[in-house]
């Protein structure tokens, strides 16, 4: 209820709700949510992204390399935006390089549930912005999951949609043949509002198709017994931490009592997905990241040729862990190991992405946890990057086949939030929002 | 691994203690990387689904030229000013 009830606020109420909002950002400005404030919003409000362009704005995509950069246009997602107030830009791991929210350049973004620990990522000041009521929605970006882990970890609730639904114009790549813009909110009403507005074909993206517009959130409402969820045998994974497990096996017997069918399904490459997508990734974010060169903007350090410049510029701006995924993805496509890593690593993908599309097809929604850890301390991951790599276990299920995913509370360990991801086919967006809302009012 | 050559090609400049700590954790990486060949791979080629989405060639004026101009590092008379590369 909590969009519905702000989207239908009168002006007065509004002026104290968003008032809120400002004191919430200035008390809490230790969890590292935002980057830039924006002074004056009249209208319910909405964080975006720090890579995501604002006409403007500033935006740094949580790295010192751009620093300072003002972006000349918008997002094709943010300019679709209508009756919407910018409250800022949000801190993210630079250029979306975790899934965790510890790498950005202007401080760890800490979980709002406990400051100790890490918010998820990359999207991650947007799930503290929304967990401690900084704003009423979000736009975020999804990679492989840096949408939806800050959703689980921080409590909120965000939608991957399907490759090709939104424009990603005005989106600073990680992995072109992955990344996707996204909502996040305090409800899956919320999510769906924000959907409807900015999907659609776009010329300035190329891979956008023409597909029929849909008002998500005026569809929301469903029949239990219409929809199948499947589910994985034995989580999908040993990799999965047992009170998460848990957690997920008492939503989906809530959801089973509520007459949502069942069916069970093996999934059993689903830990080569992780490799699989770390060297792919590699790979498209060493070539992404060529464009950040000292030459057009950010800093830029002295040197007499161009590439002792550049060489400067990058070594002394690029944090560590961007250093090793452009190291990375340069050495696995040299022309002697292409062949070994990856050319290996798109013929998993494609091998993945035929078995994922197997057991969708069994039914109309993949349950799984969105993580399967709980929030890390901060000073856990910092170094450890097979650590951190290991918490995208469900996060390719939606990316590999190119579909939509959605993350929502299903409970609580401790003081911490635990997300459920509905995953389902290409463009079926609508019946992962469908189930979310059936879901959460089981609650 | 051929640490100083990859850096050269990535155009990065490392420390002596970077390129050590880097070649440590590429090495971690890449064997943990090896499971994907338990996948036993055979003839897959990776295709796209996607269509691209041609527009007409077409130039279009960009209003806002000067906050283009406003981020270049160093600036001359509207020219961005880059170091020689020949």
């Amino acid at each position: 209820m909590y969009s519905e009830t702000v989207l239908a606020m009168g002006r007065k109420d509004l002026q104290e709700h968003i008032a809120g909002q400002y004191d919430s950002i200035e008390k809490n400005k230790k969890f590292n949510a935002f980057i830039t404030v924006n002074k004056g919003a009249d209208k319910p409000t909405i964080a975006i992204k720090d890579n995501l362009t604002v006409r403007g704005m500033r935006a740094t995509s949580s790295s010192k390399i751009i620093d300072n950069y003002i972006a000349p246009y918008n997002a094709t997602a943010v300019s679709r935006l209508t009756n919407l107030s910018i409250i800022g830009k949000t801190a993210l791991d630079a250029f979306g390089t975790g899934s965790t929210g510890s790498n950005s350049d202007y401080g760890p973004v800490r979980n709002p549930h406990d400051e100790e620990r890490v918010a998820g990522g990359s999207s991650a000041g947007n799930g503290v912005a929304l967990a401690l009521d900084m704003c009423d929605f979000a736009l975020g970006t999804d990679t492989y999951g840096s949408l939806r882990s800050p959703s689980s970890f921080c409590g909120v609730v965000g939608l991957r949609p399907s490759y090709g639904l939104v424009s990603r114009y005005g989106l600073m790549d990680l992995s072109m043949s992955l990344d996707t813009i996204g909502p996040m909110a305090h409800d899956v009403y919320g999510v769906s509002y924000i959907l409807s507005m900015i999907t659609g074909q776009d010329s300035h993206d190329c891979l956008t198709e023409k597909s029929k517009k849909i008002d998500y959130h005026k569809e929301l409402g469903i029949e239990a017994k219409r929809l199948t969820m499947i589910v994985l045998e034995e989580n999908g994974s040993n990799l999965v931490d047992k009170k998460v497990a848990k957690t997920v096996e008492g939503a989906v017997n809530r959801l089973e009592q509520a007459g949502v069918k069942k069916v069970v399904a093996r999934l059993p490459d689903l830990d080569k997905s992780i490799p699989m997508y770390y060297l792919g990734m590699a790979a498209e974010f060493a070539s992404a990241m060529q464009k950040f060169d000292g030459l057009r903007y950010g800093p830029r350090e002295d040197g007499y040729e161009l590439d002792e410049v550049i060489s400067k510029t990058r070594g002394r701006y690029l944090n560590a862990e961007i250093k090793r995924r452009v190291m990375l993805g340069t050495f696995v496509t040299m022309k002697e190991q292409q062949s070994k890593w990856y050319a290996a690593a798109i013929k998993a993908r494609a091998r993945l992405k035929q078995e994922i599309n197997r057991v969708m097809a069994k039914g109309d929604v993949l349950i799984t946890p969105t993580m399967p850890v709980m929030p890390w301390k901060i000073k856990e991951v910092m170094d450890d990057p097979l650590k951190n790599y290991a918490m995208d276990l469900f996060s390719g299920l939606a990316p590999i086949i190119g579909g939509p995913a959605l993350s929502v509370p299903c409970g609580t360990i401790g003081r911490l939030p635990v997300g459920l991801q509905i995953g389902a086919k290409r463009f079926d967006e609508l019946k992962c929002l469908q189930l979310g809302y059936l879901f959460e009012g089981l609650k | 691994m051929e640490i100083d050559r990859i850096a050269k090609i990535a155009r990065i400049r490392l420390t002596d203690d970077e390129k050590q700590h880097l070649e440590s954790q590429l090495n971690r990486i890449l064997e943990w990387a090896k499971q994907i060949e338990q996948m036993e791979l055979g003839d897959e080629e990776y295709f796209t689904d996607k269509t691209n989405v041609f527009r007409e060639d077409k130039v279009e004026p960009f209003p806002d030229s000067q906050l283009i101009v406003k981020n270049f590092p160093k600036v001359q008379k509207g020219k961005v000013i880059v170091p020689r590369s020949l």
